[in-house]
């Protein structure tokens, strides 16, 4: 395939029971690029994100890093890999700390199991500095705005170093504003940071201003895959609309 | 950079030990201690001071375990019957002509054990808590009743040092209080400090997202509810070294009062949230309304409605600033 991507699935697909998630998808991503991952409800993104998160595996197909065969058979390869996920729903915990959310699952303790609090404050202010964000390290998450969470939730996901960060609608649950401040973050993660994203939306023209290809999938099946440059946010609701019919015309 | 340690070095000098909520409870205290001390000039002599103490004990042992299960997201309705469980075998096999250590031992083991047995189905079976540790109460309670055929077994001629756990002081104050306070001390260090135990924030706080950042959320299940049923058979065992008496009525309804006790002192009810320390001045308080009431000659029967009372208060003001901060 391509040489220029990074990371690619070939031939995927997952299937539960008699209900096919995923067929024979094959998709690339490159360096520094944000990839639009489209299509309607129960087009098979969330079954593909699962998978390149280590999650669920698939049933066939194999995943690529630097044109070897990598299996991701959990998270924590995932994440030894460079990847990465910021979930849906927020995944965050309301009555801890800024630093302690951040560090969930992963808190620096000594040998006798006793936290070293001083090191991930470090980190995180570090952290939160170099991707500009502006968080009081102490503050209890539930009184955050969700824009706030939000970004205490995508700098979880950045706290190792990390090429390939998964986004499930990571603005579905914020305020126009916010969504703005969330868009640029993730601008900057590519343009500053060198970070590959898979943003998965709803909102076409909300994803259109800052992917830089889309791959739209529909009833488990990838039917487009195109630059940004050689499209509008018309024909992307269009190919997702009418399916699979519109496949030929619009490649 | 900069900024944001600025901010962390401002929010540093805020956040001590204390916290709102606990302050309050101390100023409370301290208020009630004034005012019983000008009604009634019994209240601070050393003897009245100490009987409370060692009453509160071992209800306060029983507190502890409580805030950590709350705080993990569950809730543990065996620990009063894990208390009698432990004190009677204790008992039991003592009056068998089993050494006392060796007795204390194995009923100490035995109520651990009922805690693993709670933790595993909790944990990895993932059975609600309510049901689990209300089956586990009145097995556990149910044993008590069944080794002394419901009648108490008096304990004589154990070794005075036995004898000294539950009654002995240490320059006034109760042994049994100091190991009370030692192990409050020693928990509130550890939910704040050791990951283990930090770890219960992050399973009450959002379960789901424990499990998807890694914490092995059944583990963590199975560790606190074996802490839990430890601190009651400690509480069980030195129970029994405070009366000589092995009863199957022992701690019965301090599952309720520990609950009570840790609400009061700010731990949340749907897990995430709580100190030892604010449980532990929960304690006090209800203890020391209950002192009040005895020195001034109310009849005890008012105890329980002035204790339902106060956690009623305690939690519609909790519920009025919570709307408020809204």
């Amino acid at each position: 395939m391509n040489e220029s991507y990074f990371f690619e699935g070939r031939e995927i697909t997952k299937t539960y029971g008699p209900v096919i998630a995923n067929y024979r998808i094959s998709f690339g991503i490159k360096r520094k690029e944000i990839v639009g991952l489209v299509g309607d409800n129960a087009a098979g993104k969330s079954t593909l994100i699962k998978q390149i998160m280590g999650v669920e595996q698939p049933d066939e197909g194999d995943f690529y890093m630097d044109g070897k065969c990598v299996k991701i058979t959990s998270p924590m390869v995932a994440k030894k890999l460079g990847i990465n996920a910021v979930y849906q729903e927020l995944a965050i915990f309301p009555h801890l700390s800024v630093v302690e959310n951040i560090f969930a699952g992963e808190l620096i303790a000594n040998r006798f199991q006793i936290l070293d609090w001083k090191a991930m404050k470090a980190k995180v202010a570090d952290l939160l500095n170099r991707l500009r964000i502006e968080i009081p390290l102490n503050t209890l998450v539930r009184n955050l705005s969700g824009g706030k969470r939000q970004e205490v939730a995508i700098a979880r996901a950045l706290l190792h170093d990390v090429r390939l960060l998964l986004m499930d609608e990571p603005t579905a649950a914020l305020s126009v504003k916010e969504r703005e401040k969330i868009f640029q973050l993730i601008l900057d993660l590519k343009t500053i940071h060198g970070i590959s994203i898979i943003l998965v939306g709803h909102n076409i023209e909300e994803v259109f201003q800052v992917v830089d290809r889309f791959i739209v999938l529909s009833r488990g099946r990838k039917i487009a895959d195109i630059e940004k440059s050689q499209t509008s946010v018309k024909e992307i609701v269009a190919i997702i609309v009418h399916g699979g019919q519109n496949e030929l015309s619009a490649i | 950079m900069s900024q944001n340690v600025e901010i962390l070095q401002k929010k540093r000098t805020r956040i001590g030990i204390f916290k709102f909520r606990e302050s309050i409870l101390t100023i409370v205290i301290i208020g009630l201690g004034g005012v019983l001390s000008l009604l009634t000039p019994y209240f601070l002599t050393s003897s009245n001071i100490s009987a409370v103490l060692i009453g509160l004990s071992a209800e306060g042992l029983v507190t502890i375990g409580m805030v950590m299960v709350m705080i993990a997201g569950e809730i543990d309705l065996s620990v009063g019957g894990i208390m009698a469980l432990s004190s009677v075998v204790a008992g039991a096999l003592f009056l068998s002509g089993v050494n006392i250590w060796l007795s204390a031992v194995v009923g100490f083991v035995l109520g651990a054990l009922s805690g693993f047995v709670n933790g595993w189905l909790v944990g990895t079976r993932k059975i609600n808590s309510f049901i689990i540790t209300l089956a586990m109460m009145g097995m556990t309670r149910g044993i008590a009743y069944i080794l002394t055929q419901g009648s108490p077994l008096a304990i004589g001629g154990v070794p005075k040092l036995f004898e000294s756990f539950g009654g002995g002081d240490i320059l006034g104050i109760p042994i049994f209080a100091l190991i009370f306070l030692s192990c409050a001390v020693v928990g509130e260090f550890c939910l704040r400090k050791v990951k283990p135990f930090r770890e219960f924030y992050f399973v009450g706080s959002n379960v789901t997202s424990a499990r998807l950042t890694g914490i092995d959320v059944g583990k963590t299940k199975m560790r606190v509810f074996i802490l839990s049923a430890m601190l009651a058979s400690l509480a069980g065992i030195l129970t029994l070294s405070r009366f000589l008496v092995a009863t199957p009525i022992t701690g019965t309804g301090v599952e309720l009062r520990a609950i009570a006790a840790a609400v009061i002192g700010g731990t949340s009810f749907s897990g995430g949230e709580g100190t030892i320390l604010g449980a532990v001045l929960g304690v006090l308080i209800v203890n020391l309304i209950n002192n009040a009431l005895i020195l001034l000659n109310v009849s005890v029967y008012w105890q329980s409605f002035v204790n339902g009372l106060l956690l009623l208060v305690v939690v519609l003001i909790d519920n009025f600033t919570q709307k408020r901060s809204q």
